[in-house]
């Protein structure tokens, strides 16, 4: 969008730029809103053999927030950043709520990672004492956020679809307060804070079942353009659940790979659909 | 550039928008822009043949952004005795009727409704969603397809 000049004619068109970008931004952010791909376990955690997470790298503070239930003491904590262990926590503690790793300190992550890279999360708690069969790890939540304490807005405005302009149309206080209230609104859901989520890898819960054809996998609700993801097996697809659209076959190259989902012609916006056999996947707005 | 609080336009001569006015929304759509931008994550569904579904077995976070909170799971094996709803370990929805196989619980559940939610969630805040299912077969298998937020009744 073009900056406004005083003493510039106002232009439909350049008011219509407002308004067509609010209108896609709100297709992002009014869309539907995942939960994070957490785990409830009853007893340790060990490293990826149990679970582990990726995120695309894009901030520099990684936060995670871990709650441990039922259990006399945390015998000790390990956070690993692609293998490197980044955070050890020795000591008793029943949770670990909102710890924040700084990704630019090179005394920990080095080299700092580079933006638009996957990184893997693992990571190995062992409790002591307890219930045996009771003792529970919630690992409630990991992302990247570019603050170290993301905030919200809290206007409490309503979107309203800003007009779009035509030549000798006058610009009342009714129609420009639209921009202002849909932008509150929008604030309100993203706030002072980028949140980027950790994706869980696949787990055999989370698989598909080959053996029922049972409709497991990785939902997704379409959103951005690629779709990245690990097809370990080699064997992955994007299907439609809906049976109406033609199953996509993923490539493989082994690693994290992208596929521009506007291929798939019954791919539109707000589509559900899911990525099958995957080890983890993510729709973002670059390849 | 920084988010800053988009201005109230009038209708008056005096209170006539400037330049700066516009570029203060420019700024801002630019500023949401980024924000809405980030990776989109999957729902990871959940299987199991484990018998009845509780809070030992899975737990959604969700950060609140939308009004209405939809699920969906499907009866795969077996049949169910109930089904339930958990917000922040309060029950928001249960269906007490016996299900078979096939069923497909679908639903949602309006956030902002203070008869079912006792203290509306703050936009912003995390909490927790789990669910509670009795089998009223050996048998049971059941298949999570979604938790989710969204603005509106249908997705």
């Amino acid at each position: 969008m073009l900056p406004f000049a005083t003493g510039e004619f106002l232009s439909a068109h350049k008011l219509n730029s407002i308004s067509r970008n609010v209108y896609h931004i709100e297709g992002l952010i009014g869309g539907v809103a995942v939960p994070f791909g957490g785990i409830v376990t009853l007893g340790d955690i060990t490293s990826a053999a149990d679970v582990q997470w990726y995120i695309r790298h894009k901030y520099r503070y990684l936060h995670f927030h871990i709650e441990i239930y039922n259990l006399d003491t945390l015998e000790d904590a390990t956070i690993y950043y692609g293998g490197t262990s980044v955070f050890f926590e020795g000591s008793d503690e029943n949770n670990l709520a909102n710890v924040t790793i700084d990704l630019n300190d090179t005394g920990i992550i080095t080299p700092t990672p580079t933006v638009g890279d996957w990184y893997a999360i693992t990571m190995d708690i062992d409790i002591d004492g307890g219930t045996p069969g009771t003792d529970k790890i919630h690992v409630n939540r990991i992302y990247e956020s570019d603050v170290t304490s993301p905030t919200v807005g809290s206007s409490g405005a309503s979107y309203s679809a800003p007009k779009i302009w035509a030549h000798g149309d006058y610009p009342t206080a009714a129609e420009m307060n639209k921009y202002s209230a849909s932008l509150n609104y929008l604030y309100d859901r993203v706030g002072g804070g980028s949140i980027n989520p950790a994706v869980m890898s696949n787990r055999s819960e989370h698989a598909w079942n080959a053996s029922t054809g049972n409709e497991s996998g990785m939902f997704l609700f379409h959103k951005h353009r690629y779709l990245h993801y690990i097809n370990s097996d080699s064997n992955a697809e994007i299907s439609d659940p809906s049976n109406v659209g033609d199953d996509v076959s993923l490539g493989s190259t082994g690693s994290w790979d992208v596929y521009d989902l506007d291929q798939i012609d019954w791919m539109t916006p707000g589509k559900i659909y899911y990525v099958k056999f995957a080890t983890a996947c993510a729709e973002d707005t670059t390849p | 550039m920084a988010w800053t609080t988009p201005p109230t336009f009038a209708d008056t001569p005096s209170a006539a928008p400037t330049a700066a006015d516009f570029n203060a929304l420019v700024n801002d759509v630019i500023e949401l822009s980024a924000a809405s931008a980030e990776v989109n994550p999957p729902f990871a569904s959940v299987y199991t043949e484990d018998g009845d579904v509780g809070e030992n077995d899975a737990n959604w976070f969700i950060r609140h952004t939308h009004r209405y909170l939809h699920w969906s799971a499907t009866i795969i094996a077996g049949s169910t005795a109930d089904f339930n709803v958990y917000f922040n370990g309060v029950a928001v929805y249960t269906d007490a009727t016996n299900r078979a196989t096939s069923y497909v619980y679908e639903g949602y559940v309006d956030l902002n409704d203070t008869g079912v939610i006792a203290t509306t969630p703050t936009i912003g805040d995390w909490y927790k969603i789990h669910l509670d299912i009795e089998e009223d077969s050996a048998s049971l298998a059941l298949l999570v397809g979604y938790i989710v937020e969204s603005p509106e009744t249908s997705l």
